[in-house]
Parts: C-alpha cells; sequence; structure tokens
C-alpha cells in the first residue's frame, strides 16, 4: 500500500489539506457542497460546473465558493 | 403586458434586494411591489458560512426573473467573469453590468463598461448596461448590441431623483427603440412617476424602499406611481401653456359680458 501523498491549498481564503492530485469534484463533494447553489473560482478564474470532475487541484491552488447575496 | 428582452411581464418596476431590515420584510415588499424582476448579487462564502444560504431560500420561492449584478467591479475584465459565475449560478444569461469608474459618486466608467458589454453580448448575455445619461455613450452601447440601457437618474443610494431630466428625456427621443430602465438615484415615487411620465419602459431602484420608515407600504408606493406614470405616458398629457386658459367656458354664464373692472 502506498501512502497518500498530502497537499495544501487555500479554501474560502483559509488553508485546507487535501490528497494530492485531488479532483475539484472530490473536493466539493467533501466538503459538503451538493446543492447547486454555489459556483466556484480556482485561482481567481470560474470553473464551470461541468469541469468540476476534469479539474486537478495542484498545490497552493486558491478555491473560493461562490454564493448569492443581496444586491441592488 | 411588456417585452423585457424574451420575458413578458406585467410589472414595470424591477425591485433590488440589499439593505433590508430582515428576510421576511425583504420577501414582504417584493410580493407588495408586485415586480416581476429582482435584482441579486454574489459573494465569496466565507468557511464560517452554513451551506444553507437564506437568502436563496428567500428567494428562490418567490417566482420572480432575477437579474445579476456585477457590483464591484471595476475593469472589464473583472465584470467579465462576473457575468459569467452569475451565469452559473442564477441559472440565467441576463445580467446586470455594473463597471465602476470612480469611487465617490460610483459612475460608470464609460470604456470598460462598452468593452465589457461587447464581448459579454458575443459570449450570449442579455446586457443591462447601468450608465450615464450620456447620450454618445448610449448610442455606442445600442451600437454594441445592448437592448436595454440603465442610465441612472442620479448615483446610486443618493435618492437625489432626475437630476437631469433633460437628458433623460433626449435619451428618450433619439433612442425609441430600445428599452430605457432608469436605474439608480431614485427617492421617492414622484421621482419614479416622472421618468415613467417621459416614456421611461421601466423603473429599477433599491434603497428608496429597503431604507424607507416603511419598506413594504413603499413598495406599494412606488407600485402605483409607476403604473400611474406609465399610464399617463399612454395616456398623452395636455400640451403646457405660459398663459391661463379657462377651462369652463364663459359664453352665456350669467355674467359673461362684464367688463373685468380695474
Amino acid at each position: 500500500m502506498g501512502v497518500l501523498l498530502k497537499m495544501i491549498i487555500s479554501l474560502n481564503n483559509e488553508p485546507c489539506e487535501i490528497t494530492a492530485s485531488m479532483l475539484l469534484s472530490e473536493l466539493l463533494e467533501k466538503k459538503g457542497y451538493t446543492n447547486a447553489c454555489y459556483a466556484v473560482t480556482v485561482n481567481r478564474c470560474f470553473v464551470p460546473r461541468s469541469e468540476h470532475s476534469v479539474t486537478t487541484l495542484v498545490e497552493k491552488d486558491c478555491v473560493e465558493i461562490i454564493t448569492p447575496m443581496q444586491g441592488g | 403586458m411588456w417585452q423585457l428582452a424574451e420575458k413578458s411581464l406585467s410589472s414595470r418596476f424591477l425591485l433590488g434586494t440589499a439593505q433590508y431590515p430582515s428576510l421576511h420584510i425583504l420577501q414582504e415588499a417584493i410580493l407588495a411591489s408586485q415586480a416581476g424582476v429582482i435584482t441579486v448579487s454574489l459573494k465569496r462564502q466565507a468557511n464560517s458560512d452554513t451551506h444553507k444560504n437564506a437568502f436563496w431560500e428567500a428567494i428562490k420561492q418567490l417566482g420572480c426573473h432575477l437579474l445579476p449584478n456585477t457590483a464591484g467591479c471595476h475593469t472589464a475584465e473583472d465584470a467579465i467573469k462576473t457575468a459569467e459565475i452569475a451565469r452559473e449560478l442564477f441559472n440565467t444569461h441576463w445580467i446586470k453590468l455594473e463597471v465602476i469608474g470612480d469611487h465617490y459618486n460610483l459612475q460608470p466608467h464609460p470604456m470598460e463598461l462598452e468593452k465589457a458589454a461587447k464581448a459579454l453580448i458575443l459570449k450570449g448575455f442579455e446586457v443591462f448596461p447601468y450608465c450615464t445619461d450620456d447620450l454618445i455613450l448610449c448610442q455606442r452601447l445600442v451600437d454594441s448590441g445592448c437592448r436595454i440601457l440603465m442610465p441612472w437618474a442620479s448615483p446610486i443610494g443618493s435618492g437625489k431623483g432626475l437630476l437631469n431630466p433633460y437628458a433623460l428625456e433626449t435619451l428618450r427621443h433619439r433612442l425609441p427603440n430600445t428599452t430605457l430602465i432608469v436605474d439608480a438615484g431614485i427617492g421617492k415615487p414622484s421621482h419614479a412617476v416622472q421618468a415613467m411620465e417621459m416614456g421611461f419602459d421601466g423603473v429599477l431602484l433599491n434603497t428608496a424602499v429597503s431604507l424607507a420608515k416603511h419598506p413594504v407600504q413603499m413598495a406599494k408606493a412606488f407600485r402605483d406611481g409607476i403604473i400611474a406614470g406609465r399610464n399617463a405616458f399612454e395616456a398623452g398629457p395636455m400640451p403646457e401653456r405660459n398663459v391661463a386658459h379657462p377651462s369652463t367656458s364663459l359664453l352665456d354664464t350669467p355674467f359673461w359680458h362684464q367688463e373685468i373692472s380695474a
């Protein structure tokens, strides 16, 4: 059995340890983002929902969850 | 009914969702306004936030069309990114395009606004640009493919009403085939009436309702004012005159032939 490598990314501006080469979709599932009411940016770039399962995270990636809020 | 982009709407009132005393009052104000379109925004989630978004839960059951904005953007690049996020988040290709050029009065940046509008239209968005009342800018936005323009009445949140009625009337006259919605600076229902009497197609406001002493009652007042203004425009106001003209015919009244004594 090989040892799973870990790495640190930023999730919503806080450090988050994840398995190396984790997919964005895996991170979202692990963190409980199962409803449709969010969007995601990685390193300030929008990642469409259709690409979550083909986006591999790398060390120091900055993942942010975007949600609705009040606006005028 | 009237047509806003591809949607048929009964109300010409578009209402913002920010700065209400509570979510309950927000819901009640939206219902009282009978607005068919409400504006929304987007934010980065903090880790302390729960996954359940109370605001989203409160508005999604109201059945209004959503108009997401790009508030906080100062460049075309940021506005385009924000619009793409909003399209997925709210499942709409409508975007209220805000690109701010000045921090003091939140005046839109004309060049960045036009640049962003062009790019977003190419990406399939229905762009609702928040713009100034400058005729040339507005013509450029129309030339870029915008079917709807949202010129300000006065700076956002100022409540000053229509600072330059001449410019707004000129826009209406020069852009007869463009949907024009007054956005920003409306403070009182009389301001909304004034814009609608000019022939504007709709009014978008937020603070005038949310910061009113009684937001729900104020939402009703705006609802009625916007209807009154539109009715007046369609009815065609009488021409203004510089001299008095008796509304009662004086012919054959008992003393019609008497001279007026000095």
